[in-house]
């Protein structure tokens, strides 16, 4: 029965890892030009959740396992400048757009959050292995 | 030693599984928008029954660093029925070796 936690746990570990690949290319690509306009350079690594009735459908009509999902971030609209701050040099141009997780402090801040939940998983795994481990022996009397 | 004994440390320990899925599952959602973590308890009143109840949803560090530390608390606890059970067969087999002289 604990293999539905190990399934789980893995199934924890991959979202978290696809997370941090996801924080890695936006943090990669933050200083390109054009990267923030780009599509497929800039993603939310958020998590979506996704309803039981979609799952069971998509697991029943593809053999594939099932994924997590990793939507982009909605563009928004970049300030031009801000108070207090010489903006001539850095500041992009108006037409330009940046998307959220663009931010490196945010980034940075889900790639901890990502990590720490990666360690909640394998704290689960590793539960759950020492509770089959225990069950093998118990017949070691 | 009865077989009540028995019956109690197996409910125990197929409990501590079960849970041991329901704390996986909290930890790998933690981080999912609109999740609410949930836990188990025995039933009291039910033979094999599980009273399922919903935690409160302190964000993503309070379900994570929650789940970790029941975990924890789980695998103990599974250990120690298990450490139980495992006593309980030694003396069957004791009973068993002296029957036998």
């Amino acid at each position: 029965m604990t293999d539905a936690a190990f399934d789980i746990a893995a199934d924890g570990m991959a979202a978290e890892r696809s997370a941090m690949d996801v924080i890695a290319r936006n943090l990669a690509n933050a200083g390109k030009a054009g990267a923030a306009s780009n599509p497929e350079s800039n993603g939310d690594s958020s998590f979506v959740p996704v309803s039981f009735s979609n799952a069971l459908d998509d697991a029943l009509s593809s053999a594939d396992p099932i994924g997590i999902e990793v939507p982009f971030a909605n563009e928004m609209p970049l300030a031009t400048s801000m108070p207090g701050m010489e903006t001539a040099e850095i500041t992009p141009q108006a037409s330009q757009t940046l998307r959220s997780d663009g931010d490196p402090i945010g980034q940075m801040i889900a790639l901890v959050a990502a990590g720490r939940a990666y360690d909640a998983d394998v704290a689960a795994l590793q539960a759950a292995k020492q509770m089959d481990v225990e069950a093998s022996d118990i017949d070691k009397f | 030693m009865s077989q009540t004994g028995f019956e109690a440390v197996e409910q125990g320990l197929t409990f501590a599984k079960t849970r041991a899925i329901v704390l996986a599952a909290d930890a790998t959602n933690a981080r999912t928008p609109g999740f609410h973590p949930v836990d188990i308890s025995p039933d009291g009143e039910r033979f094999n029954g599980l009273v399922v109840r919903a935690l409160d949803a302190s964000g993503t560090s309070g379900t994570i660093e929650r789940s970790m530390a029941a975990s924890a608390q789980n695998s103990i606890r599974y250990r120690a029925l298990a450490d139980q059970e495992r006593a309980m067969l030694r003396e069957f087999k004791s009973a068993a070796e002296e029957a036998r002289r």
